[in-house]
């Protein structure tokens, strides 16, 4: 099935070729847990500070066990603050 | 062996610890009106760079000094002025090339980087490394490891 | 010791300058900056004084830790009655401006009456004079600036100075300083402007003291080193500067897009962080120079840009070809998002043009989207407006900044801000803000917390009046859920009162995504007279908070005033994980004005009061 995979600021230099507007459409395995996927791409899970699920929050001790569904969107981005 | 003030341009970001740190350690007070180093503000490109004085070995403002008031500290290399010499005719600051050695007003004597004896308030103070206290030898040698890096990166590709 | 002791009291009426003693007693009770000057303007002025008569009072105002070596130590304030709301106005800035009005001997500068012809005022440090600006009214910030340095021919004068919109009475000028650091917002500007003060201009080399230095190096040392440690003040803000926020805001459906019509950008990615370091095919260069620290500032957040020589905005002017200030993040918001303009380096040019002309972009931006949005609805006509107004017009953006900037054209109409210009129109309901300030770059739908600070902010809707983003949306000081508006009222309260503390002391806010008031502290408690502890810094900030709130209170506001835009509370955010939600206002408000210890009228109790030595 396919996924979005979004990864911003310092987490860029992960995104895989081909990536357009730091996100691109990848295939990945039913039942694909978030933390795999971001494993996958040897995102350091140090710098998987803020990962959203379609735009929801997931904290750290759920992304082992949060399951992605076709289309759905994963984003993260290392720790980031502003105003 | 004698270290040397480094300065990296590229890492300054303009906040002034340096200059609040110096006037601090030589003026007993917050005040980078009276730093003896200084971050100049290239505004249209982008670009903040710190100077102070570099400690030549060959020091006009030495040379031209009539009363003999900048001597060299042996321990640091440093150029360093006599206030109980000082008479404050200024003529070091016409003799240095660089503009680093300065008039203060206040006390009539001349100010200049004197690397606080060997230990340099400003570069402690530097949040990004831009000013490092280096061996005197190889104030290069970070600039040289970061071109053998790029060199090294091109002969592999 | 860190509070210079004494402030200048210029009457501009009288053409006079003169020195008095700081009040002690009210420093202690205000510690500085916004809480001080705050307690100023309400003890000298009627809370219902028209913003932009003489009877109105400015006050330029620095903290005790104000041009001392702890970090983002260079703040100072702009504090009077807002010409944009008629509510207490204070604006904050970075820079070097304050440092120097520090150094010269000055905790503030009150202003007062009104100048019969334009002047500056020139301080060297015991030294102040008003003097002609005749030559400077009707030039822009940057040229004031390099002006008045030419003048005195003393390239080490920090100014700070309005454009021409502040002269023209654009309701949303701004003090610049620096030639891009800004008081920013509720048209402080526009009172300097109706005062006819151009600038003020000081060199101080006076220096200043603490109480104990070698505590407060040591003190200074481990409050740096904590943000040093911090990723985000350590490496975040340096590396991508507030920008990063654009795609993390869209992502939680919380950017408000096209005047709040929609709550996500399509074009988010363009006008970000990560767009600003790309590489641009035109000529090979990233938007981005550099980042860039304000005085004493060892986080840097600032950014450098330089626009695309080819772009259309600027092929034809080339003194926008240098290097400045921005984009920062509720910049590129309002003039991208909140229009539906896409393209960074318009977006760029825009934001030069704001501060060139002194003119504040999350207001100029927002105003142009609801001018938009009236575009699209036929309301307004290209006879009335000299070019079409689309949402998402790059072209557009550009010419109004510019028109706005100067208050000419269809841009003195866009200069009214977005209350008074839909109220023209018939369309108060466009208009996106509370109190007559226009909403930044967080949507109160997507994120309930947000909306309850905007609702409740004492100078209209605002950000930095309780930044609950913090812990919304990045987890600081812990995470809360952005959808739900439960517990909000007291995370909005306590954002609030810290807020207020650090607005007083001289010191950035941003510090706070490292520093909770137990760094603060001991800081403060170096530098000044007194005992300081974080229970008295917070009791501080509950202090100015009541206080600004009687101010607004006496001034006519009501309970009435502390609400959202209908659009924020009936029109449900149509996509993304806020889909489907509205504001629940109506549901937290009651709970915070409990909190507060305020009647169900928004009144602070007597005990309140008393409690508060107010």
């Amino acid at each position: 099935m396919q996924i979005i995979l979004k990864l911003y600021a310092g987490l860029t230099p992960f995104l895989p070729a081909g990536a357009q507007n730091n996100q691109i459409a990848i295939e990945v395995d039913e039942g694909t847990t978030i933390n795999a996927v971001l494993d996958a791409h040897n995102c350091p899970r140090k710098l998987c500070h803020l990962v959203m699920h379609n735009g929801f929050h997931i904290p750290p001790g759920e992304r082992d066990a949060r399951v992605l569904r076709e289309g759905d969107a994963l984003a993260a981005w290392p720790p980031i603050a502003g105003g | 062996m004698h270290k040397s003030l480094s300065i990296d341009p590229g890492k300054c970001t303009g906040c002034l610890q340096c200059e609040l740190a110096c006037s601090l350690d030589n003026e007993g007070m917050f005040n980078p009106s009276k730093s003896r180093i200084k971050i100049f503000n290239f505004e249209d490109k982008g670009r903040f760079v710190p100077y102070t004085c570099t400690q030549c070995a060959e020091a006009w403002c030495l040379e031209a000094c009539p009363t003999h008031a900048i001597t060299i500290d042996r321990a640091t290399g440093a150029k360093v002025v006599s206030d109980a010499l000082c008479v404050g005719c200024k003529v070091c600051t016409i003799a240095c090339p660089f503009g680093t050695i300065n008039f203060n007003q206040d006390t009539g004597k001349v100010v200049k980087c004197d690397l606080c004896e060997g230990d340099p308030e400003c570069a402690k103070a530097c949040p990004t490394e831009a000013i490092t206290y280096v061996d005197a030898d190889w104030t290069g040698l970070e600039k040289m490891r970061a071109s053998a890096g790029s060199a090294d990166a091109a002969a592999q590709a | 010791m860190a509070w210079a002791g004494k402030m200048l009291r210029v009457n501009l009426t009288e053409g006079t300058c003169k020195s008095e003693p700081l009040n002690m007693e009210w420093a202690h009770a205000y510690l500085g900056q916004r809480g001080l000057a705050t307690k100023y303007l309400t003890e000298e002025i009627d809370p219902k004084v028209d913003p932009l008569s003489p009877e109105n009072k400015m006050i330029m105002t620095t903290g005790p830790l104000t041009g001392t070596c702890a970090s983002t130590a260079g703040r100072y304030s702009v504090v009077t009655k807002g010409a944009l709301t008629g509510a207490i106005a204070c604006s904050n800035s970075g820079g070097y401006f304050g440092n120097e009005m520090k150094n010269a001997g000055w905790d503030q500068i009150i202003f007062e009456g009104k100048s019969p012809k334009p002047v500056y005022l020139y301080i060297e440090n015991d030294k102040a004079e008003l003097l002609d600006a005749s030559a400077h009214w009707g030039t822009s910030v940057w040229d004031t600036e390099e002006g008045i340095k030419h003048n005195h021919g003393d390239p080490q004068i920090r100014v700070a100075s309005i454009g021409v919109s502040g002269e023209q009475g654009v309701k949303y000028a701004c003090v610049v300083n620096d030639m891009h650091r800004a008081a920013g917002r509720s048209g402080v500007g526009t009172v300097m402007g109706s005062k006819n003060l151009k600038a003020v201009a000081i060199r101080g080399t006076l220096g200043v003291s603490v109480k104990d230095p070698k505590r407060f190096v040591q003190a200074t040392n481990d409050g740096k080193k904590v943000l040093a440690d911090n990723a985000v003040t350590g490496q975040g803000l340096p590396a991508m500067g507030t920008q990063v926020l654009m795609n993390v805001i869209n992502e939680t459906g919380a950017l408000p897009t096209r005047n709040h019509r929609d709550n996500q950008f399509e074009s988010a990615n363009d006008i970000g962080a990560e767009a600003m370091a790309k590489v641009r095919e035109t000529d090979g260069k990233a938007n981005l120079i550099t980042n860039a620290a304000c005085f004493g500032c060892t986080i840097a957040c600032g950014r450098i840009s330089q626009i695309d020589r080819t772009h259309f905005s600027v092929a034809e002017r080339p003194q926008y070809h240098k290097a400045s200030g921005g984009l920062e993040y509720e910049a590129a918001w309002a003039l991208g998002a909140a229009t539906g303009v896409g393209d960074l380096e318009a977006l760029t040019f825009a934001n030069f043009v704001c501060n060139e002309q002194g003119i504040d972009p999350i207001t100029f931006g927002a105003t142009l989207g609801a001018a938009m949005e009236l575009f699209e609805d036929g309301v307004l006509t290209e006879e009335q407006t000299g070019m079409s107004l689309k949402f998402g017009d790059a072209k557009a953006l550009c010419e109004m900044a510019l028109l706005t900037g100067k208050g000419e054209g269809f841009g003195a109409e866009l200069g009214l801000g977005s209350k008074l210009l839909t109220e023209k129109y018939g369309r108060p309901e466009l208009s996106m803000g509370v109190k007559g300030q226009e909403f930044p770059a967080y949507d109160g739908r997507g994120i309930q917390g947000i909306g309850l600070a905007y609702a409740t902010s004492n100078r209209g809707a605002c950000h930095l009046r309780g930044y609950t983003i913090a812990s919304e949306v990045f987890g600081i000081p812990v995470k809360t859920d952005p959808l739900d508006s439960d517990g909000k009222p007291a995370l909005v309260k306590a954002f609030q009162d810290a807020t207020a503390a650090v607005d007083s002391s001289g010191l950035c806010v941003f510090t706070t995504f490292a520093w909770t008031l137990e760094d603060f502290a001991p800081q403060i408690d170096a530098a000044c007279e007194g005992d300081w502890t974080a229970e008295r810094l917070l009791e501080i900030g509950e202090r100015i908070w009541n206080l600004e709130r009687n101010f607004n209170n006496a001034a006519g506001f009501t309970a009435a005033d502390d609400n959202l835009p209908e659009r924020l509370l009936k029109d449900a955010a149509k996509t993304g994980p806020s889909e489907g939600k509205v504001n629940e206002l109506s549901k937290m408000l009651p709970e915070y004005y409990e909190l507060r210890g305020w009647s169900h009228a928004g009144v602070p109790t007597n005990e309140t009061l008393s409690r508060l030595g107010l």
